[in-house]
């Protein structure tokens, strides 16, 4: 090593020193050699699933990516690799923790950039411009709140237009409830784009929003701080059971206005406390100090819970259909964010079917073919800090043609009447269900099983673009659903053309596309793989071309 | 791979640590070659070939120019080389933005409607090329290093014809030289001629390699612990529009710039020069506490030590330098930090900032640093530091509009959405705590602690110079464990269900 390139300054730094320096330098490289081996260590002694981080970050850690095979996928194999190392860093849990305590509890800032502590272990949070959102630094301009309020008005029109009547609720965010517990650093300006949307209905009076605000702080009295027992969870931004139940009056109370039959609502003491495994809705979990941050959680149920399977639609939604025991009462639909799922359950008992959508969007086809009596809308407030108005917007067909040509459109739905002619194929037992909606439970022995399906009406074109089957079927095992044609004559379904949909646990949603079969006379379904109960809730089949509209 | 990252740290250090020293003497030099490679190919994949391009195209010419200095030719050589370097520099720097300030003169004069096409339009839509040499949205790739590894060849095609140094015979030890992964992508920018002889032999010292370890890991808080949390409050001030940025975060967004930018370049360099040592190399140092300067002269020899000699060497002494008149001295002056400005980055504002640093250097030969030398210390340093911080906005900002905007916001111009943004959303406890420590750490307490050890351990004071080794292992230890807890934070990445 030439020591004349060495400035004076860094001489003294690493001249060869006594004893002592020697002693510390020895220490010094084995630490930082420890130090470096150690994640590998860890990474040696506990397993992925241990030592992961991604379940504070409700994610899935990232696998090892693909051998690249195009320069473009080379050039992004390295960024890959990183993304895979990081999430399985053996110690990255304990590092993660470590610094959600050194900032949180040595700074009182929050770790995360998603939220903010609040005094008193509150998170608030931060994402979806919360914050500015609260302070009125984001407001509506005159065309957005005439955009929203056209936005409103077609959603109530449409529905209307289906014969359903509609019912549109804004969940406050926490802040809006819980206003003097925002951090320090929240400072308010002016008027939320809540609040100014109101205002502006208010005074227009040609659409409504049912306001949950004066209900909620009048519910606030009943906190309990001793306890941390609110309304919303002081951790996260959802409302507790209390907030849930709160909604769930309001709810029932419009309900009760347009269906006056409806059944009385459930008293939050009839309400069943179950304990709940977890962390419930908390940042504090998420920002690793769930072990200082904590919260009561639980959840409460009606004493008598509507059936209620929950699954995913083919397109990915989350979807819940309720069957409630009076079938007489009303049925409707639910379209929601996180804030509806629990109030659904709530709901759900007053209901004949109660069709539940995770989705802002509102699905005119679902409306079409579920005829509900009443459409409700619940979303949560901050859903104005990132939705264009004009996204909201729906439009019903007008042309006078085509919704003639939609009641004469030749679906065939399966109903209780088509059942004697339904057969149990080998492998598969059946049992059609009494009720008038129609269910069809089907007990699946062996792979292979299959029912025959009743007769279809003849509504293929020639040479036409084939036919579209939607199902709705619960499965209790993740398997895969096919769909047998069978032509003039024959009596075993053919393989040829087969038609096939993945299936979850739980409740599906699928759409199956089938070409054009020349001769199609009716459909062989083997529910799945898995042996074991199915019941398929609902069978239509329409022709592609009617339904490309 | 950034040195600052959880793969360099966790896993590509530790293994080339590992093998290296596991590994005979003779094939140290390989591996050290081979990782290099690795560790440029890891960010720049395909690219690398541009650099090996660039090595063996250097090679041969030093070998060239060295034979025909002997024989007292070489000069075509030289310039062709140098004609080479700058070339790839400006292909890959440059054209896309000259390509882009022709397009808008183009307009401008009314000679074309619209501005040419982007330079990358010229490759066929089909060409393999495209993803080699362009960006996602058509502009020519600018490879990782490019400016350093150019200059470091520069430098050594220049020592050579001034046989100032020799190139090597081996080919991999020149490789080797260009390569060295703890300089290869930020400097500090190596001449040949100061590593020539650790390229051939060096001894690796059990207090070399724990000075190294004590550089690297100061370097790495410096990064991680101040640079990247002063970065985030500049950032979020930098994306305030300038209708609503009020005066004081203005200064806020520019002072967490100013320690940014110090503690980010001078902590690279620190980590450079911490490996450097591990390995046994010794790089010269690249900063030298600017921020405690008394004027813009004094900065420029205190900051990027590396790039300043180097221009001086090889650009203002061979362009005259200041044995000429005045006239002569300024403009050389004016030109070297023209293309100072330039060599940060194609785009005006570095053009501005050289122009603004050069036009301070010649003020300062011309009268004010006799006037300076007038006033107390203490105003000096307050110039230099405004001078610099003033300087720095144009160096952050995206263009020139948002440099004068800020300058505007800085000089205390009205905005009347100033109160959509208070001061406390942006200064928390942990951006606080930042400066402090990186006003504190921009000054030179530490070399003053140290010398203070050493004359403690030369008057035989035993118990006082442990209890200041223990407590100097410790500091390092808490910055080690705060930097990989700061590193294992920007992996964390949260999946917010509820969004709509």
């Amino acid at each position: 090593m030439s020591a004349t390139q060495v400035e004076p300054g860094l001489a003294r730094e690493h001249a060869a020193g006594t004893g002592v320096r020697r002693t510390f330098d020895l220490a010094l490289i084995t630490l930082f050699l420890v130090a470096l081996a150690s994640p590998t260590l860890d990474a040696c002694l506990r397993s992925v699933d241990e030592r992961t981080a991604a379940h504070h970050e409700m994610r899935s850690v990232l696998e090892f990516p693909p051998t690249p095979r195009t320069t473009a996928a080379l050039a992004r194999f390295p960024t890959y690799v990183e993304g895979w190392f990081k999430d399985r860093m053996g110690l990255r849990d304990q590092l993660l923790r470590l610094r959600a305590h050194v900032r949180g509890l040595g700074f009182g800032v929050s770790p995360i950039e998603e939220a903010d502590l609040a005094p008193e272990a509150w998170t608030f949070l931060r994402g979806d411009a919360s914050r500015e959102a609260w302070a009125g630094a984001l407001t509506f301009t005159q065309n957005d709140l005439e955009a929203w309020e056209a936005a409103l008005r077609s959603r109530a029109d449409a529905c209307r237009a289906l014969g359903a009547q509609h019912l549109f609720l804004l969940g406050p965010n926490k802040e809006t409830i819980y206003s003097e517990r925002v951090p320090k650093t929240w400072h308010k300006f002016g008027p939320t784009r809540f609040e100014q949307l109101l205002a502006w209905l208010r005074e227009r009076q040609t659409v409504e929003i049912v306001d949950l605000r004066p209900a909620l702080w009048t519910a606030k009295a009943q906190d309990q701080p001793d306890e941390r027992e609110f309304l919303y969870f002081p951790l996260g931004t959802h409302w507790t059971p209390r907030g849930d139940y709160v909604a769930y009056e309001v709810f029932h109370g419009r309900l009760k206005q347009l269906f006056p039959a409806l059944s009385p609502p459930t008293l939050y003491s009839e309400l069943l406390r179950q304990p709940f495994s977890g962390e419930g809705d908390s940042w504090a979990y998420r920002a690793f100090l769930e072990d200082v941050y904590t919260q009561p959680v639980y959840i409460m149920l009606p004493p008598k819970p509507a059936y209620y399977p929950a699954g995913v639609y083919g397109d990915g939604r989350r979807m819940i259909v309720a069957l409630g025991p009076d079938t007489h009462a009303p049925r409707g639909i639910l379209f929601h964010d996180s804030f509806g799922t629990n109030v659904s359950g709530l709901l759900a008992p007053h209901f004949s079917r109660l069709h539940c959508c995770w989705t802002s969007q509102l699905d005119l086809e679902l409306i079409r073919r579920e005829k509900p009596d009443v459409v409700m809308e619940l979303y949560v407030e901050r859903m104005m800090a990132n939705t264009d108005p004009r996204t909201m917007h729906v439009t019903l067909p007008s042309d006078d043609a085509l919704q003639r040509e939609l009641e004469r459109a030749p679906v065939f739905v399966l109903k209780r009447e088509h059942f004697p002619e339904i057969v149990a194929g080998a492998g598969l037992s059946l049992r059609l269900a009494a009720e008038s909606s129609g269910i069809l439970r089907l007990r699946l022995e062996r792979d292979g099983g299959y029912v025959v399906l009743p007769r279809l009406p003849e509504f293929q074109e020639p040479n036409g673009a084939g036919c579209v089957v939607n199902i709705e079927i619960i499965a209790a095992d993740e398997t895969d659903l096919a769909l047998l044609p069978m032509r003039t004559g024959e009596d075993t379904p053919r393989r040829v053309h087969p038609g096939s949909a993945h299936l979850v646990s739980g409740w599906n949603a699928v759409r199956v596309r089938m070409p054009y079969i020349p001769n199609l006379e009716r459909f062989a379904l083997r529910p799945g793989r898995v042996p074991g109960r199915y019941v398929i809730v609902s069978f239509e089949v329409r022709p592609a071309e009617w339904d490309a509209r | 791979m950034l040195f600052s990252s959880v793969t360099f740290l966790f896993l590509f250090l530790g293994l080339v640590l590992a093998v290296h020293f596991v590994l005979p003497r003779r094939a140290r030099n390989l591996w050290l070659l081979a990782v290099s490679l690795f560790f440029y190919a890891w960010g720049e994949t395909v690219l690398v070939g541009l650099m090996l391009l660039s090595i063996a195209s250097n090679w041969i010419f030093g070998i060239s120019i060295e034979r025909q200095r002997e024989k007292g030719g070489g000069r075509a050589l030289l310039v062709a080389g140098c004609t080479f370097n700058i070339g790839l520099l400006v292909l890959f720097k440059y054209a896309d933005w000259i390509w882009t300030q022709i397009g808008v003169l183009l307009v401008t004069t009314g000679a074309r409607d619209v501005p040419p096409e982007a330079l990358g339009a010229l490759l066929p839509a089909e060409s393999m090329w495209r993803d080699v040499l362009l960006t996602a949205d058509g502009h020519v790739r600018l490879p990782i290093g490019i400016s350093f590894f150019s200059f470091h060849a520069l430098s050594c095609l220049i020592d050579v014809w001034r046989r100032d140094a020799r190139v090597p015979r081996n080919p991999l030890d020149y490789a080797l030289y260009i390569t060295l992964f703890p300089q290869l992508v930020a400097g500090p920018i190596v001449r040949y001629k100061d590593i020539a002889t650790q390229i051939v032999s060096r001894i690796v010292t059990r207090e070399g390699f724990a000075s190294g370890i004590r550089r690297f890991v100061i370097g790495l808080s410096k990064k991680v612990l101040i640079a990247n949390i002063c970065a985030r409050g500049c950032d979020g001030v930098f994306a305030i529009p300038s209708a609503e940025l009020s005066s004081q975060l203005a200064w806020l967004g520019i002072v967490c710039y100013t320690l940014q930018i110090y503690f980010d370049f001078s902590g690279y360099s620190d980590m450079a020069i911490g490996l450097g040592r591990m390995f046994g190399f010794e790089f010269r140092e690249n900063f030298a506490h600017p921020y405690i300067s008394r004027s813009v002269t004094e900065f420029w020899r205190r900051w990027h030590i590396s790039l300043s000699s180097w221009f001086r060497d090889y650009l203002y002494i061979p362009l005259g330098g200041n044995r000429g008149s005045s006239a002569r001295t300024y403009t050389n002056l004016l030109i070297v930090f023209v293309l100072c400005g330039l060599w940060h980055g194609a785009n005006v504002t570095f053009l501005i900032w050289g122009v603004y640093h050069g036009l301070y250097l010649v003020l300062e030969r011309a009268f004010l640093g006799r006037a300076l030398e007038r006033v107390p210390a203490l105003l000096r340093h307050a110039y230099l530091i405004l001078v610099v911080m003033v300087g720095w906005v144009f160096f952050r900002a995206d263009t020139l509009e948002q440099a004068w905007s800020l300058l505007g916001s800085m000089a205390g111009r009205a905005a009347p959405g100033a109160h959509l943004h208070p001061l406390d959303q942006h200064l928390d406890p942990v951006l606080l705590t930042a400066i402090v420590c990186g006003v504190i750490g921009s000054t030179p307490w530490l070399e003053r602690a140290l010398a203070w050890r050493s004359s403690l351990e030369q008057r035989g004071r035993v118990g006082a110079t442990v209890a200041l080794e223990l407590a100097g292992l410790g500091a390092l230890c808490v910055l080690f464990v705060g930097s990989a807890m700061e590193l294992a934070g920007a992996s964390y990445n949260p999946f917010i269900y509820f969004r709509f």
